[in-house]
């Protein structure tokens, strides 16, 4: 008679595992259904936490014998080998990638969409064409200055991990978190600490997803009601900046930016072309981008940060304080944020709402509407979205600039 | 440790002068266009042109765009 075990692998995989290996794999699992229900009730963004949880806990039970290098490659089989038909990314040579391409569903996806940080490039490219540049550019250097505080985050975690015993390239990775721009860790994450980039974004996109409940409480603790309520003038409406100059700002800061950090180019020409094919008013590619490569990039990267987070790659050590120094760099760049809100209210004598800091934080337009909706709680005639907004899209400037150097100086270190 | 601290002093200081830098080329760049395009006109389709869709469902959505309302209201982009 076949071995019930043999037949029900899942129960076979469990009895043969390490316990330590069986609680993560439950943990997992559990956690996988918190994200959908979270993504559901609208705590956590749903269009990425319910593939994401639902791949997490997919993933996680559904571990069987199976060794298909050896097998396809018709070499003696470890029949005690554990994989699964998802994918795997501990490939060690292009033979092995070769033939699990041939084996695994989503390993192709991973190969050449995921690994090669081509769908940050694409979430990129849909994130650009719905940001209005016209913001920024009506503000640029208030829009900087703001930006550049809410980065506080982005740099001072990076000594802070280093510190507890990251080494730096690991440390950069974590503390571009702070950067609230989930593509952007993600490219970063896998230029610079590739072993690492699962837990890194994982964790940076549940964190940007609690950001928007827990952004309004800093700016409740940090800033008097007073204060809150100012309302902004509305832009000189005489200086209304047309398409041609967003698409002109769009192409020379591209250019510039591509030619200052070459190792950040993709990341900078696919925002900017988002930019442009929006201000060019290319109805067909903006529908394709926006609509379209925006969502099923959305879909696909949920989905496998979702499978990547396999047990094995969980129980690394590292994993667990990338929590806190997510965490960490989140609310210091939140903290920052609102110290530039502050600034620019003492050097415009108190005309400034400080409220409009937190909008630093690049998670566009997430942090602008937070903004938005603290001061209209307390002056519901208060609009201050025009500034907010513009801080928010020269945060992922910022940000992007940030990514640059930090790969620049540490990717051969 | 200390070259933690100086990595993120050279990056912060890099990324305040790469900032003012683009904020600068904005700022240059809607001057002249301003002094020299005054006649140049806006390229044929614009966000604000497009056609009215349903109202969404997402009530955050729903604020934005009745922020913009307002926004415009008051003379923003006219």
């Amino acid at each position: 008679m076949t071995n019930f075990l043999d037949i029900f692998q899942g129960f076979g995989v469990m009895a043969h595992s390490d316990p330590k290996v069986i609680a993560v794999r439950i943990v997992l699992v559990v956690l996988g259904f918190a994200l959908v229900w979270l993504g559901r009730k609208g705590v956590l963004e749903p269009l990425l936490m319910i593939p994401m949880g639902l791949g997490m806990a997919t993933i996680n039970v559904s571990a069987m014998f199976f060794d298909p290098i050896n097998m396809a490659n018709k070499l003696t089989v470890n029949h005690a080998a554990v994989n699964n038909l998802f994918l795997d990314s501990t490939l060690a040579s292009n033979d092995q990638l070769m033939t699990l391409m041939q084996i695994d569903w989503l390993q192709p996806i991973y190969t050449l969409g995921f690994s090669n940080g081509l769908i940050a490039c694409l979430i990129f490219i849909g994130i650009g064409s719905l940001l209005d540049v016209g913001f920024v550019m009506k503000h640029p250097y208030v829009s900087a200055t703001i930006a550049l505080f809410a980065e506080l985050g982005t740099i001072f975690t990076l000594p802070l991990a280093a510190a507890w015993g990251y080494n730096l390239k690991d440390a950069a990775s974590i503390a571009l978190v702070g950067g609230a721009d989930g593509p952007m860790v993600l490219f970063s994450s896998l230029k610079l600490s590739p072993h690492l980039f699962v837990p890194i974004t994982v964790v940076a996109y549940m964190y940007l997803g609690l950001a928007y409940g827990l952004f309004p409480y800093l700016v409740k603790f940090m800033i008097p009601k007073k204060l809150r309520a100012i309302n902004m003038p509305p832009d000189d409406p005489s200086r209304k900046i047309s398409s041609g100059q967003k698409l002109t700002f769009a192409v020379v800061a591209c250019v510039l930016l591509s030619f200052l950090f070459p190792v950040a180019s993709p990341l900078f020409f696919s925002l900017f072309l988002g930019i442009s094919i929006r201000e060019s008013g290319l109805d067909k590619f903006q529908h394709l981008v926006s609509e379209i490569v925006l969502y099923a990039s959305t879909l696909t990267l949920g989905l496998l940060l979702g499978i990547l987070c396999e047990a094995r790659t969980i129980m690394d050590p590292k994993v667990l304080p990338l929590l806190i120094f997510g965490m960490l760099a989140l609310t210091l760049s939140g903290v920052g944020g609102i110290l530039g809100g502050y600034f620019m209210y003492f050097v415009t004598r108190g005309k400034f709402n400080p409220v409009i800091g937190i909008a630093g934080v690049s998670c566009v337009p997430s942090t602008a509407k937070v903004a938005q909706k603290c001061v209209s709680k307390d002056n519901p005639n208060a609009i201050v979205m025009h500034y907010a907004l513009g801080a928010n899209i020269f945060g992922v400037i910022t940000t992007a600039v940030i990514a640059a150097i930090y790969i620049s100086l540490l990717q051969n270190s | 440790m200390t070259q933690a601290w100086l990595v993120v002093f050279e990056t912060y200081t890099l990324t305040i002068a790469v900032s003012f830098l683009v904020a600068f080329l904005i700022h240059m760049m809607t001057t002249l266009i301003r002094r020299f395009g005054v006649s140049a006109h806006p390229l044929p389709v614009h966000a604000e042109e497009m056609e009215a869709g349903a109202i969404p469902d997402d009530p955050d959505e729903l604020a934005a765009i009745a922020i913009a309302i307002a926004m415009r209201r008051s003379g923003e982009g006219r």
